[in-house]
């Protein structure tokens, strides 16, 4: 697995803020909508959060800043951050699998 | 009634939640956090208002982020100032509002400001050799481990004894802030990891104000003396010495660099000159 030796896993925030970069180029008002509407609600994303979990991801190469349009930062996934979102899935397949498997 | 009201800092710069309620409680008596310069607060005079405050550490150079306002605008909160290059400043109406809605984000914010502060302590202390030094009569590089041995004993031996010991009240107290600080971001950050309730270390901002006024004296010293600017002559006017003026000649400037008044003087065959 890519990586998840050295950072660790990936908070609820952290799994959602990546995920939200899977298909398209983002800025940060719209990771906030995207997070809500895909948990339903359920995660909410205060803005020293998002901020800060924006800084983390450039730091570590996982997401890079495309362009600044006024007071909006768009960024895109990198490769790295690819591979780290597919280890963190693999690893809650594989623990729902467990969970599953011992409670049905 | 003036706009602009100015107060000094009580708080220690890197106690968070001693400063956010100091901010809410200035702000309820109608004074609105504006910006900082040293030890001191600038506060515009506003309506009273009760507010939330919450103090976002700063990555990097201490520069408005416009994307960050943006964030804290779409969630409510107004941004009102930079607090010493350390915090961006923002207030909220809604005092539920919640700015880090997940502990561990929140700790690697404080873990990564505490590095930064860290590296700001390396240079505070490169800054205490380097103004303890001058003092010292010689070369910082030159310092050794005898030098320390030894520091106070030459230093006094050279005379420069008030901007020593001035120098090294007031970067006591500098110091000892700055350490303080620190120690209070460390416990800040134990407190979000335990959820234990968040106090402030009242206080502790006077350190820095009484240690920045000592050293004021000494800082104009020091640029006095890096610049030349130290050198007071006597004056001489009907006392019947003979100066350097009249042997020189009008042309003769008088300055505190003496390799300058050196190479200006002929000793050879001068009265200057014993052997002469």
């Amino acid at each position: 697995m890519t990586g998840m030796k050295d950072r660790g896993v990936l908070t609820e925030s952290m799994f959602y803020v990546l995920m939200s970069f899977l298909h398209r180029e983002m800025c940060g008002i719209e990771i906030t909508e995207f997070v809500e509407q895909k948990t339903n609600g359920r995660v909410r994303l205060g803005p020293g959060t998002l901020y800060t979990l924006l800084g983390k991801f450039q730091d570590e190469h996982l997401i890079e800043e495309t362009q600044m349009d006024g007071r909006k930062r768009s960024y895109r996934i990198t490769d790295k951050g690819r591979d780290v979102f597919r280890d963190e899935l693999a690893r809650l397949k594989a623990c729902v699998l467990d969970g599953e498997e011992e409670f049905l | 009634m003036r706009k602009t009201v100015i107060r000094i800092t009580p708080v220690g710069g890197f106690d968070i939640p001693g400063l956010e309620n100091w901010f809410a409680v200035m702000a309820e008596k109608g004074l609105r956090f504006s910006m900082t310069t040293g030890p001191l607060t600038f506060f515009e005079r506003t309506d009273p208002q009760t507010v939330q405050i919450h103090l976002e550490p700063i990555r990097g150079a201490a520069n408005d982020d416009p994307e960050l306002n943006a964030l804290y605008e779409d969630a409510g909160w107004h941004y009102w100032g930079i607090f010493r290059g350390s915090f961006y400043v923002f207030a909220s109406d809604d005092l539920t509002a919640q700015v880090h809605t997940e502990s561990e984000t929140q700790d690697y914010a404080l873990k990564r400001f505490f590095r930064q502060k860290v590296i700001g302590g390396v240079l505070l202390a490169f800054a205490n050799v380097l103004l303890l030094g001058l003092y010292r009569n010689g070369a910082p590089w030159e310092i050794s481990w005898s030098s320390f041995r030894y520091f106070p004993v030459e230093t006094l031996s050279n005379g420069s004894t008030v901007p020593f010991f001035l120098a090294m009240l007031g970067l006591l107290l500098v110091d000892l802030s700055y350490l303080l600080g620190l120690s209070h971001l460390l416990r800040y950050r134990k407190a979000i990891k335990t959820g234990k309730p968040r106090k402030g270390h009242g206080r502790v901002g006077w350190l820095l104000a009484i240690g920045l006024v000592i050293l004021l004296p000494v800082f104009i010293n020091t640029i006095q003396l890096l610049s030349g600017t130290d050198y007071r002559p006597y004056d001489l006017r009907g006392s019947g010495f003979i100066t350097l003026k009249d042997i020189e000649g009008e042309d003769f400037r008088l300055h505190g660099d003496h390799f300058y008044n050196m190479d200006y003087i002929s000793h050879g065959g001068t009265l200057l000159n014993p052997e002469s």
